[in-house]
């Protein structure tokens, strides 16, 4: 378990102050990547004035884990609500601007987003120091065991057998498995992290951060170099005590094979010597092989002394190659020693060390290339309001004018019997639509008509009723009208005759009463006695009898 | 280099015709100045930035509504002396002479100040004289004037009316802008009626229309994988074996609520606007429930097809495919450990599969569903403008809703089903799982 708790973060607190260099690095989503051919996504670009992000060297990714940690911990529901930000205190592109935020926010409210980093190191050290403890004890156990004489091939086995089958996996599932191989998949799932995305506020600000760092291509490539860290770690301690060890004990060196007859076995080893012998290292030579093999034929022409100290030991001697001189034996010795020192460096070592600084590059460019997803809502909001598309409003030249306060109207009730007959009427409509202007005798809607009108009324029409439909909105301009023309008959005459249709419910009851709130004033205005506004409908107009008060209409 | 200095656009027109309410939806802010369908709602003169990265590109300019122009044409006219060029100067030096007239003034006065007017028009009424008068007064400014047609979208627009009108008088560079019914296309065709009169300020303009299209399709990006993900959830949600029904439906609801209430936010509508979305939400919850039958029947889906609830063992079958299907990483898996994950996570419903116990989730006509509320919430999101306060146009009939599904429904539900198997790890298995679903959903949106 602690073998995933742990990282290789190289990035700590104090590395988020100083920047130095900035560099602009196109911003491309994730996802476009991965798809870019006919995606949708890829048609979708964040030009570069706005998402553009200056990034400081190596700050880049901090940052944006920064961004994250600080997003999960507002999801979270114990997060204190945000006041309104107030976008002229940051600057930069919005990347920037985001960080800035997000810094801020964890200071004001004292959250140590740097501690899971550092606590990720601390594990990475300790978990290497106990995987060296485990490579230690490995050799020491192995050759413990094996007592005075050891089976050289069975202890490489030994100590690099399993190394071989992780590299194998890790390999396997590098090559293979995508981002979502194991590898991917593994500290997931040992961080329980999976039911977490609908219940942030289950998770602690570590696990947050695992989830982060762990997360997509950056995940993939930190948990190699894991792997491989560890295994580094276990190997050098290995091979360190097996030099040690080897430089305090004295072992004789033999092989054996069940299955293998001595040719094939040779040709296996001939194999894997190849390598070694082309860096330089030593590799077992076909008389050292034929001198350690376990039960060799005493007759044989290669014979060696050791060969029969093998025999020896195997029947329980205890001085290996008693019969030869010691200074052959002591090379042999020293040839197989260092043949097992070079297989550990070649095979176990040198491959961690590769993968692991092939896994740290790719890292590294993972976490160039990680961003957070700016499309999610978070994002999207605070790109509202960190980069907003509009200023605020500000009065430029402030109306002077006190606003009228109207006193309330009051109503009557309708006295039908002081409704003078139809035929009594002068129909003036107020800029009716064009299909209302047949029900009138003439629609003043151009100063041409108005004049026609006063002259009309010039020549003593009985009762003046001004027709006018609730759309109309009574302004200044519909006031004046209404004015002159009431003007021209004496008050008692005057009439408002207001149509209301079914047509101009779209509107809110509110907003239909405040328009014939307005009309009434417009009608105080004009001196038209109160009780001579009424309602009526467009049909209805020619027949003063189906005229009602205003209560009528609400129905 | 100098920051170029911001264009000055005046709105001006007669009274209550929507000149505050253009401002809010080209600002996208709900709290600019003051609507209400009445006269004079706006009585000063109130400036406010369109801006770009930070930078101020236009200032406007929203003026009182202009209400008696015939008058003070009349006045204007009456006086022979002035020359008609120095008209508006002598009105404003003048303005003891003209009291009834200070709303006009402002607007005037502004508009000296002013590169170009936005001459916003009601087209629910008629294009009488009154409005002509408007247009001669501002033509004394001097000043290119644009025409804004509001409420095209209206049962009783009269929009070729007044489009003969304006060409008949020499304005040919109008512009068809519904303040109520938002389409960005409108407004970008705005700006650029704008860019070609104001021919100086071009480079200004096209920043800001790159920078508003760039804004608007990441924000229509980002609402629509907030659907997609909530569908792909819920999609892939299961309950216990044999656990209760409501409890899965609870969650379904749940779920969804949360996309609904992200989604208001993403676009910057208050829970008061989703009252007068018409849509059937209230407070921000639908009140149309997700597992009525007459749900299905309102979205055009086949109720009969199934209830709206089913078991669906196949669907967990479907998802240990999802898993399996990620290839030899997962065969591999087994073989580390990992595999345990999947262990863990399928074992129960393989074993409820052996058991012939039933693991719920929801079924397919749900999912569609889903999909098409999405959808409907989408086109309404969208189509919203800021300036919106009194009812929507679009009415909630049922063959608006009744949209059908996309063709290719089938895949798009496996990539929805089998996307979970990857979703707590990484974003782009995710994605691709569930990509066909994002784009037909694009797709329909944008159409």
């Amino acid at each position: 378990m602690l073998f995933f708790l742990i990282t290789w973060d190289q990035r700590s607190a104090r590395q988020l102050i100083h920047h130095t260099k900035v560099r602009a690095v196109k911003r491309t989503q994730a996802v476009n990547r991965t798809h870019s051919h006919q995606s949708k996504y890829s048609s979708l670009k964040y030009t570069s004035s706005t998402y553009t992000s200056s990034t400081y060297g190596n700050q880049r990714y901090p940052n944006n884990v920064l961004l994250e940690q600080v997003r999960l911990w507002q999801e979270a529901s114990d997060a204190p609500t945000e006041p309104v930000l107030d976008p002229s205190a940051y600057s930069g592109s919005l990347n920037q601007r985001l960080t800035q935020r997000a810094r801020s926010l964890a200071d004001e409210h004292q959250l140590d987003t740097t501690r899971p980093a550092r606590l990720h190191r601390l594990f990475a050290v300790l978990a290497g120091g106990l995987f060296a403890l485990l490579g230690v004890l490995a050799v020491f156990n192995a050759l413990d065991r094996a007592g005075a004489q050891i089976n050289i091939y069975w202890l490489l086995l030994v100590l690099l057998g399993f190394n071989a089958i992780a590299l194998l996996i890790w390999l396997t599932a590098t090559l293979f498995g995508g981002t979502e191989g194991v590898i991917g998949r593994l500290p997931q799932w040992l961080l329980g992290l999976a039911p977490q995305r609908h219940s942030p506020d289950e998770s602690t600000p570590l696990k947050q951060w695992l989830g982060i760092v762990y997360r997509d291509k950056p995940g993939k490539w930190r948990i190699s170099v894991l792997t491989h860290w560890l295994w580094s770690c276990y190997l050098a301690a290995g091979l360190v005590a097996m030099v040690a060890v080897l430089s305090v004990k004295q072992y004789d060196f033999y092989w054996g094979s069940t299955l293998l007859s001595t040719e094939q076995f040779s040709k296996v080893v001939n194999v894997l010597s190849e390598p070694l012998a082309a860096v330089g290292l030593p590799a077992p030579d076909q008389l050292q092989l034929d001198s350690s093999r376990l039960g060799s034929d005493p007759g044989s022409s290669r014979r060696t002394l050791s060969s029969s100290a093998v025999d020896q030991s195997t029947s329980g001697g205890q001085s290996a190659g008693a019969g030869q001189p010691a200074s052959e034996q002591q090379s042999l010795r020293q040839q197989w020693a260092y043949f097992l020192l070079s297989f550990i460096i070649l095979y176990g070592l040198a491959p961690r060390l590769v993968a692991l600084a092939i896994s740290w590059l790719l890292l590294q460019r993972a976490e160039r290339r990680f961003e957070p997803d700016f499309y999610l809502p978070y994002y999207v909001q605070l790109r509202h309001q960190l980069m907003p598309d509009s200023g605020p409003a500000v009065i430029v030249d402030a109306d002077q004018a006190p606003v009228a306060t109207l006193p309330d109207i009051e109503h009557s009730a309708l006295d039908s019997s002081l409704i003078p007959a139809a035929d009594d009427f002068l129909l003036l409509g107020l800029e009716l639509e064009a299909a209302l202007i047949q029900q009138v005798d003439l629609n003043i809607d151009s100063q041409h008509a108005r004049q026609q009108a006063l002259d009309l009324l010039s020549t003593g029409a009985p009762n003046l009723a001004l027709v006018a439909h609730t759309n109309v909105l009574p302004d200044r301009g519909v006031r004046r009208v209404l004015n002159t023309l009431a003007a021209a008959v004496p008050s008692q005459k005057r009439w408002l005759i207001l149509l209301d249709s079914k047509q101009n419910l779209d509107q809110p009851f509110k907003a239909l009463q405040e328009r014939q709130e307005d009309w009434f004033q417009a009608a105080r205005e004009a001196k038209i006695p109160i009780e001579q506004v009424v309602y009526t409908t467009p049909e209805q107009l020619r027949q003063p009898n189906a005229y009602r008060r205003q209560g009528g209409t609400n129905q | 280099m100098t920051e170029p200095k911001p264009i000055r656009i005046a709105v001006v027109g007669h009274t209550n015709t929507g000149k505050t309410s253009l401002i809010r939806t080209l600002l996208r802010s709900e709290t600019f100045g003051a609507v209400a369908n009445r006269a004079s709602t706006t009585r000063h003169v109130e400036k406010a930035a369109i801006l770009v990265a930070g930078q101020e590109i236009i200032t406007l300019f929203d003026t009182p509504g202009l209400e008696d122009s015939s008058a003070l044409l009349e006045q204007l006219q009456a006086n022979t002396s002035v020359p008609a060029d120095q008209q508006i100067a002598h009105f404003l030096q003048h303005l003891d002479d003209f009291p009834d007239f200070a709303q006009e003034a402002k607007v005037l006065n502004q508009g000296l100040q002013s590169d170009a007017l936005l001459y916003v028009v009601d087209v629910r009424l008629a294009p009488l004289e009154k409005y002509w008068d408007e247009i001669k007064i501002l033509s004394l400014l001097g000043k290119p004037i644009i025409p804004v047609f509001n409420f095209i979208n209206h049962q009783s627009s009269q929009l070729d009316q007044w489009r003969h009108m304006m060409i008949s008088h020499n304005l040919h560079s109008a512009v068809a802008f519904d303040t109520v019914a938002f389409d960005f296309e409108a407004e970008k065709r705005l700006y650029q009626k704008l860019q070609s009169v104001l021919e100086q300020q071009y480079d200004q303009f096209q920043q800001l229309i790159e920078a508003r299209a760039e804004a608007w399709d990441s924000l229509c990006e980002a609402a629509v994988r907030r659907s997609v993900t909530m569908i792909a959830d819920a999609a892939c949600h299961h309950t216990g074996p044999n656990s209760d029904l409501t409890h899965l439906q609870d969650d379904i609801r749940k779920l969804e609520q949360r996309c609904l209430h992200d989604l208001l936010r993403l676009f910057d509508f208050s829970s008061d606007d989703v009252q007068l979305l018409q849509l059937p939400v209230h407070q921000g919850h639908w009140n149309l429930d997700l597992f009525s039958p007459n749900t299905l029947k309102l979205f055009g889906l086949n109720a009969g097809r199934s209830a709206a609830t089913g078991a669906a063992t196949g669907a967990g079958i479907d998802l240990m495919v999802g898993g399996m299907s990620l290839g030899a990483a997962t065969a591999l898996g087994a073989l580390v450990g990992a595999g345990l994950s999947l262990g863990r996570k399928f074992g129960p419903q393989l074993r409820s599969t052996l058991l012939g116990e039933q693991d719920i989730c929801i079924d397919e006509a749900t999912v569609a569903l889903l999909y098409l509320r999405s959808l409907f919430l989408l086109r309404q999101l969208t189509r919203r403008g800021h300036a919106t306060v009194n009812a929507v146009v679009v009415d909630l009939v049922d063959d608006q809703l009744a949209t059908a599904l996309p063709a290719n429904w089938k895949i798009i539900l496996k990539g929805l089903r089998t996307g979970q198997a990857s979703r707590e790890k990484t974003n782009s298995q995710f994605w691709s799982s569930i990509k066909l679903c994002h784009d037909s959903l694009l797709d329909q949106l944008t159409s």
